[in-house]
């Protein structure tokens, strides 16, 4: 998973068709920022704030992966981090 | 919000104990549209009951914000107010989201009757656990998913056949990692039915994300419109496969305020196509509706026959 998300060129090609990201226009809130929000969820430190509203509130629809020029699994690093993250709590 | 987020689980989890839907309702609502209809058999239309359910999970979201689960010490709040709201008070659908949903199932189930389709109901189906899986508590929907499994095993069911892309995404792809020997066959009533006419001329497709980027349907809603007479507007950077936007009903219950304002962004770029909008997904018609009230939001079911 850390692998995956190593693989972000952080283009942001994928924020462009992230809802969430554009409904609210935060970081934390479209895909490339919700990878670096799973890097921490993996890492298993404290989490902030930001990282469970960042990992709770992916829709899963899957459009960025559509448009990542590095195919990258983004929803799956996404669910796994969640799990994790929901896991410990 | 992560007091919010277990305590959600922990409301999910105690209802579906309890009574095998995920929030407090009256489960008569469920199979009202089912009469008539053979009882079981070897082939079921299972809808688990998601057209009634799409639009109480907003309601219960608003009663839980009502009594201030959102904020400080929401666990303990939000138990105390589901012991006394959901103690008594049991979530329904107003009569004309009912009566919308009932009309949907049976033509539903008319059409598959037309063409030529074998199949029974289960009155008393279970719900799927779609929520559990989707809010990502998965252990907690493994051990349900094999309860199910074995309700429909019990009644000698080897064919489900599916009404929305939540309920046919967990069973087609969750429940086969969670429930060891999972051999129940999954269809979608979209793969067999073949209607013929419609109730609209021309309408815009807002595509459910399950069908159309996990479950590799983005073409069979529209060839059934099209079969139908139904002239589909179509914009690539609208409704292209990457491109057609989620309706925000996933995270409805985990920020409604996120889930409404993606809900007025998308229906803001379907009206720019259509007046008339298809949804193919009891969850995106819900959302989409209450964030445009002037938009006619249809369900494939409402609008092909
Ligand atoms: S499109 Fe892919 S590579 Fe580019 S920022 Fe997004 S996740 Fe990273
Ligand atoms: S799957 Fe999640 S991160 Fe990707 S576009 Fe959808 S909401 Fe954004």
């Amino acid at each position: 998973m850390i692998a995956e998300i190593d693989r972000c060129a952080r283009c942001g090609f994928c924020e462009a068709v992230c809802p969430t990201y554009n409904a609210v226009r935060m970081r934390h809130m479209g895909p490339r920022g919700r990878l670096q929000m799973a890097r921490i969820a993996f890492d298993g430190g404290a989490p902030s704030r930001y990282v469970v509203e960042s990992l709770a509130t992916c829709l899963r629809c899957r459009a960025c992966e559509l448009v990542c020029p590095a195919s990258i699994r983004i929803v799956d690093v996404i669910v796994e981090a969640r799990r994790r993250l929901y896991a410990r709590a | 919000m992560e007091g919010w987020i277990h305590a959600l689980r922990d409301l999910l989890v105690d209802n579906l104990r309890r009574s095998r839907f995920p929030l407090p309702a009256d489960r008569s609502i469920c199979s009202r549209w089912a009469s008539g209809l053979p009882e079981g058999g070897r082939r079921v239309l299972y809808t688990s009951c998601m057209y009634q359910l799409a639009p109480l999970i907003a309601r219960a979201v608003d009663v839980l914000e009502r009594v201030g689960a959102g904020s400080g010490g929401v666990r303990a709040k939000m138990a105390a107010a589901g012991a006394r709201l959901f103690g008594g008070l049991l979530l329904r659908p107003s009569d004309e989201e009912a009566g919308r949903a009932d009309g949907i199932l049976r033509n539903i189930a008319a059409m598959l009757g037309r063409a030529g389709v074998q199949f029974g109901v289960l009155r008393d189906e279970p719900y799927s656990g779609a929520l559990l899986y989707e809010l990502g508590f998965e252990e907690d929907f493994a051990s349900y998913a094999r309860e199910v499994y074995r309700y429909f095993k019990e009644r000698g069911v080897e064919e489900v056949i599916t009404v929305d892309p939540h309920t046919h995404y967990v069973l087609e792809r969750a429940y086969p990692k969670y429930v060891d020997g999972f051999d129940l066959k999954v269809v979608s009533y979209m793969d067999l039915v073949r209607p013929s006419r419609a109730s609209v001329a021309k309408a815009v497709v807002h595509d459910s994300c399950l069908y159309a980027r996990y479950l590799d349907r983005y073409d069979v809603y529209r060839r059934l419109l099209d079969s139908a007479g139904v002239a589909r507007v179509e914009d690539p950077y609208v409704t292209g496969k990457a491109y057609s936007g989620c309706c925000g009903g996933p995270i409805e219950s985990v920020r409604p305020d996120v889930a409404g304002e993606v809900a007025k962004i998308r229906s803001r770029q379907l009206s720019r196509l259509s007046d008339v909008v298809v949804t193919v997904c009891p969850i995106c018609r819900v959302n989409l509706s209450r964030a445009a009230p002037t938009l006619k939001v249809l369900d494939l079911a409402e609008v092909v026959s």
